[in-house]
């Protein structure tokens, strides 16, 4: 309170120090691993969007084998000869050979086959993409959908008025994360 | 493809035995090329390309019209074969192409059919590894030609041309219907086709209804994408409809529009929302009758769509809306919705409209489809649609930039919003030079072109040269087929 007069001096490095400066009540302070976690939920986010199965657990074969499993008790219980059940236990593994040759994910895919070293003049997959936009991005409201103005301080999506800001902060504020 | 109309006619006499399958991420289109041209009345076959299970009967898989005709969409969990388009999961995909294949419509053996599939450009090798295996070794159909779906599009769209040539004759006579595209269409080699598909967007320019591979630019935006965010919003901020994807589907296509200008819009219906404003009647599972729901009439207005009157004041595209209502709706919705009208009318019970869910919805109508020319919003990194045709343009000899810009061609589901073609024009002439013509051409059967063109294309005099025979592949191997099939 002393110096106020210094403070008024010199009004362009304070704002500033500010900007540069992290809150520490946050989990991450680095501004860096802040920006990778944000991709990460950008990310994960569009990965959602773009999914094509919703009930699809992680393992795409598992829950097929473990409908392949339970016909199988079910024929045991019907006729159970011990050479009926050698057989079928080669053609149950014929079977789950087959699916895991026929069935494959698509990212894994991707992956394997190293698109990245082609040269740049064949076209693939991967160079197929439209190039980002060079306008920037517009902002909308996390909430209503509506243009906004105004950025959350702590999970930086964005809101339009103090109603949909209320409204974030109890459903969608992603502060716990940061 | 000049000898077009002389070589069908050729194909008259020994009709190839082809079976086209147009493998869509939301419908699957099939039709064999020989019997739809003996009997158009009764041409296809079109189910959802999904296999359901509910959870009672684990393992029953319900199939084809069993699944849009369960009586309980809420309890069915349904799974896709397909991951960004390209078949994936094939044990799922055998069993919907066997219910296909048993279906009274084709009734047939594969051994004795040839095939034609569609896949979207740049299938990689390890995708179509197993897929020759299915074909060849498991269906074993007598030979196989992949297309992309955009070029079979392009050779319909192109033939309805040559059709009436053929009818020359009869150009005099009062029935006579001109062509539904302009002569320009017809004449040039050059054709940009935007197939707007359920997985992505696809930029695909021909030369002489070939695609040029090393144009081709894809936008990860699809009806898919467009579907899910809808039923993201809808739940955040209404009802949870985290679970009823094939619902929130019909809804996005009998109620969202593009705007022709988009931040206009976004404004104004903050202000005043009442003229954006749409209610959805959702449906009641437990009443049979309706299963997909209605837009909900005004008793007071004479039974006009709310937000109708008003629309045409803000855009011009009233007439489209009211057009895409029309083709999407089935008769029996029709006749649902009349009904209810009449029922609300005759009743005047203010009850039963507050039983029934309501769905109201804003400024979704026009924000959701708005990705497809800014994916940005939603924090996907690609250009939109209008930056992806130029780019892709961008790519080719400086020669065809001309006639590709004059002849654009949109295909595909998503690119039945109303007002899309004119956002296109919009947005394309902020990009590209004032010098350059755009003109844009809407298909007209936008789903099923690519069938009809498939079945077009197998009827060719000369189609055996672009195949792939069971005999060559068992020669060959699959390196045969890769190298035909670029």
């Amino acid at each position: 309170m002393t110096d106020t007069a210094t403070a008024t001096a010199t009004p362009i490095t304070t704002p500033s120090k500010r900007k540069s400066e992290l809150s520490k009540r946050f989990r991450i302070n680095n501004e860096e691993d802040r920006r990778m976690l944000k991709e990460k939920i950008q990310n994960a986010r569009i990965e959602a969007l773009e999914n094509d199965n919703e009930f699809q657990s992680i393992d795409p074969l598992a829950d097929d084998d473990a409908d392949d499993d339970y016909q199988d008790e079910e024929d045991d219980l019907v006729y159970s000869t011990p050479v009926n059940k050698r057989k079928r236990n080669r053609e149950r593994e014929k079977k789950r050979f087959e699916k895991k040759s026929l069935n494959i994910s698509f990212r894994d895919v991707l992956e394997k086959s190293y698109l990245e070293t082609y040269p740049e003049n064949v076209p693939t997959y991967l160079t197929a993409t439209s190039k980002p936009s060079p306008l920037p991005p517009r902002h909308f409201c996390s909430i209503c959908g509506y243009l906004s103005t105004y950025t959350c301080k702590q999970c930086s999506s964005k809101y339009c008025s103090i109603k949909c800001f209320n409204n974030h902060v109890e459903y969608r504020c992603k502060r716990s994360l940061y | 493809m000049s000898s077009l109309s002389s070589s069908t006619n050729q194909a008259n006499t020994t009709f190839n035995k082809v079976l086209v399958l147009d493998n869509g991420a939301y419908n699957i289109k099939a039709s064999t090329s020989h019997q739809h041209l003996t009997n158009p009345s009764n041409p296809y076959v079109i189910i959802p390309n999904q296999v359901g299970k509910t959870k009672k009967d684990n393992k029953r898989n319900i199939i084809g019209s069993d699944l849009i005709d369960y009586p309980d969409p809420s309890e069915l969990k349904t799974r896709t074969p397909l991951e960004k388009g390209y078949i994936t999961n094939w044990t799922l995909e055998k069993e919907i192409w066997d219910n296909i294949f048993k279906r009274d419509e084709l009734k047939i053996k594969p051994q004795e059919y040839g095939l034609l599939l569609t896949e979207p450009p740049f299938a990689l090798e390890e995708v179509r590894k197993p897929m020759y295996e299915v074909v060849f070794e498991q269906y074993k159909f007598k030979s196989l030609y992949l297309a992309t779906p955009a070029s079979l599009g392009l050779i319909h769209m192109k033939s309805t041309n040559n059709q009436q040539i053929d009818q020359q004759q009869q150009q005099l006579s009062p029935s006579y219907t001109p062509p539904p595209y302009s002569q320009s269409f017809y004449q040039s080699p050059c054709h940009l086709v935007v197939d707007c598909g359920y997985s992505s967007t696809h930029v695909i320019p021909h030369f002489q209804n070939t695609k040029l591979n090393y144009a081709i630019k894809r936008i990860n935006v699809g009806g898919k994408i467009l579907t899910n965010y809808f039923k993201e919003i809808v739940s955040f901020r209404y009802w949870d409809m985290m679970h009823e994807t094939r619902l929130m589907n019909t809804i996005k296509e009998r109620i969202c529009y593009i705007s022709t200008d988009f931040i206009k819009d976004i404004v104004t219906s903050k202000e005043s929302p009442s003229s954006y404003k749409v209610e959805y009647v959702l449906p009641d599972y437990n009443n049979l009758k309706d299963k997909a729901g209605y837009i909900r009439y005004d008793a007071l207005k004479g039974g006009e769509i709310i937000n109708h009157g008003n629309n045409i004041a803000t855009n011009g595209d009233d007439k489209q809306d009211e057009k895409m209502t029309d083709s999407n709706d089935n008769d029996d919705n029709n006749n649902n919705d009349k009904d209810s009208k009449e029922k609300t009318v005759k009743q005047n019970s203010d009850q039963q409209e507050e039983e029934n869910q309501l769905l109201t919805l804003v400024n979704e109508r026009f924000t959701v489809p708005e990705l497809l020319f800014n994916p940005s919003d939603i924090g996907i990194n690609q250009g939109g649609l209008a930056e992806a045709i130029v780019q892709s343009v961008n790519l080719t000899n400086p020669n065809l930039h001309i006639p590709l810009y004059s002849n654009i061609v949109l295909m595909g589901g998503s690119s039945q919003f109303p007002g899309f073609k004119e956002r296109l024009q919009i947005e394309l002439r902020k990009l590209v030079q004032p010098e350059y013509e755009i003109s844009i051409h809407q298909c007209q059967e936008p789903i099923l072109a690519p069938l009809y063109g498939g079945i077009r294309f197998s009827q060719l005099a000369d189609y055996h040269k672009f195949t792939v025979t069971k005999q060559e592949y068992d020669e060959h191997g699959y390196n045969l087929c890769n190298k035909r099939f670029y």
